[in-house]
């Protein structure tokens, strides 16, 4: 199923606040709660753009940027998710 | 070419290139401070004239504890609007005041002055906002009195002046000719490469250049550590480091024609003194360098050391420079004056020491008064001891001085038994006798942009 890039940047945001791996220092990442749809209303509050960022794939790495602002956190799983999602990128993701 | 496109990344990215840095006191006991960016900015800018960059986060920066770390940061942030979404002019008419209804594309900025704490706390003041430039100088009938129209664009903020905009590049140089494998035209028949028919006078590549100027009235009392007016040059607290950069944020998003910067800033362009990135930090290493912050510059210090220049001109002017030649030793004199200052008792009645962090700021003693008279464009190495490097002032001749000291002038300060060069005290790139800038009696100091309807490109 062809999958825009905006639904994908959402969805993985989303997808990365429902996991709740969201903390980083004790600061939580906006959204940080298992609701799939509140999670996504959060990110949508923040305006877009929200861009999130592999920043060390083997060591499950990422950082969400918004506005002025960086916040690292690590989360294995969606790591992987994001890998398979590039790779289906050549099966349909529209550009 | 203090510092114009002198990095591989930052020559493609002229609105956050810094060109110059300069400060220097001004009457009242004020400092100047003064950052170019945008190089080589040609007056015939149309249909889009030059601007800022709505984009970029500009700062000057001062360091008045020796620690090369920002005590005192202003910052600019501009931003573009059209009046009138329905033409293709940036004007309609000619342009009256800063107000004008015939003036389609304007810019307003904001400043703030953060004060930074121990640890990473700051404390940020928003000095002014809805700040407005003067529009670019187009000509007789665009801009018929730009001279006031630039004078209206000088806010008062209580004790702060503050002016942003376009101005004439007060930097000079032959850019042709020293970029062309260290050719100094007064001297190139003693180059190693011998070219028949070649004009000795040196041609100023920024003649009729202009740059985009933050320019910076602040009492002294606001930058020095403790607040005080220091009269003392050889009190602990009468220099300060001064430096500007340029920053954008981390990524960039282009959507349907919308860009929208997004993440933290990051610093991509900076300038203290002059020529430093420019001639002695190596190609592969320029970028790098403006990234880094000045408190880690002894990553770079051994480039100031040993300055590649400095072999270079035995070289490529063979038999003139023999004592430069077998000058072998840690050069010093460079160390002091670009890094760390120079210390009491090299020059008499002068210090800019900051502390043994190697750190590539301006540094300028306050405590030294204005010049008396016609300044020496040769700044200290002409006995000026208002001028370069003490700070800088629009008027230092910084391509000479660098050039001369490079070449050995400044060696015997630390080395009395070194006798330089004949040529060092001598060797210019041609445009020394010739700036023919012109200056203003009063802030912003930094002359009248040149019109785009009198200067060809």
């Amino acid at each position: 199923m062809a999958l825009s890039r905006r639904r994908f940047l959402l969805n993985s945001a989303a997808a990365l606040a429902a996991a709740g791996a969201a903390t980083l220092g004790g600061r939580s990442f906006p959204g940080s709660h298992s609701d799939d749809a509140d999670g996504l209303a959060e990110i949508e509050a923040l305006g877009l753009p929200v861009v999130l960022s592999v920043t060390d794939a083997d060591r499950g790495e990422l950082e969400v940027l918004y506005g002025e602002t960086a916040i690292r956190f690590t989360d294995r799983a969606l790591v992987r998710r994001l890998a398979l999602a590039t790779q289906g990128n050549a099966h349909g993701i529209a550009s | 070419m203090a510092s114009h496109r002198e990095a591989p990344a930052i020559s493609k990215d002229p609105v956050a290139d810094n060109t110059d840095t300069y400060a220097f006191r001004t009457p009242g006991n004020t400092v100047t401070l003064i950052a170019c960016y945008l190089p080589v900015e040609a007056p015939p800018g149309g249909p889009n004239f030059y601007e800022f960059g709505d984009e970029v986060l500009y700062q000057i920066h001062i360091d008045n504890d020796g620690d090369g770390k920002p005590n005192v940061s202003y910052q600019f942030r501009f931003t573009t609007t059209n009046t009138n979404p329905n033409t293709f002019l940036y004007n309609t008419g000619p342009i009256g005041s800063l107000t004008d209804p015939a003036w389609n594309r304007r810019q307003t900025y904001t400043l703030k002055r953060v004060v930074h704490g121990p640890g990473s706390s700051t404390t940020t003041t928003t000095l002014g906002s809805g700040l407005a430039t003067p529009p670019a100088n187009i000509g007789p009938r665009s801009t018929p009195a730009y001279e006031s129209l630039a004078a209206a664009a000088v806010h008062t903020l209580g004790s702060t002046k503050v002016f942003a905009g376009q101005r004439a590049d007060a930097f000079f140089v032959d850019l042709g000719s020293v970029f062309d494998l260290g050719t100094l035209r007064p001297f190139q028949d003693l180059h190693l490469i011998s070219v028949s028919g070649l004009d000795n006078d040196g041609i100023d590549a920024l003649a009729s250049a202009n740059v985009q100027a933050l320019a910076l009235q602040v009492p002294i009392s606001a930058l020095t550590n403790g607040g005080s007016v220091p009269t003392d040059v050889f009190a602990a607290n009468a220099t300060i480091g001064v430096w500007a950069t340029a920053s954008r944020q981390r990524v960039l998003t282009i959507r349907d024609g919308v860009r929208t910067p997004v993440g933290p800033w990051e610093q991509v362009s900076r300038l203290g003194n002059p020529l430093v990135n420019e001639v002695l930090i190596p190609l592969a290493r320029k970028d790098e360098w403006n990234a880094d912050k000045p408190e880690g510059d002894s990553d770079y210090a051994q480039y100031v050391a040993q300055p590649e220049l400095a072999g270079l001109l035995p070289v490529l002017y063979p038999g003139v420079f023999p004592n430069l030649a077998g000058l072998t030793a840690t050069r010093a004199d460079l160390l002091a004056i670009l890094l760390t200052g120079i210390p009491a008792g090299i020059i008499d009645g002068f210090q800019n020491f900051t502390g043994t962090t190697q750190a590539d700021m301006l540094r300028l003693n306050v405590a030294v008064p204005i010049a008396t008279g016609t300044p020496n464009r040769l700044g200290i190495l002409g006995g000026d001891l208002a001028g370069f490097p003490n700070g800088r002032r629009l008027e230092d001749d910084v391509t000479t001085i660098e050039l001369r000291a490079v070449a050995g002038a400044t060696y015997p300060l630390v080395d009395p038994d070194f006798e330089a060069d004949g040529a060092a005290g001598l060797i210019e790139d041609g445009t020394f006798g010739n700036p023919g800038r012109v200056f203003l009696s009063d802030f912003p100091y930094i002359g009248t942009p040149y019109s785009g309807y009198s200067v060809g490109t």
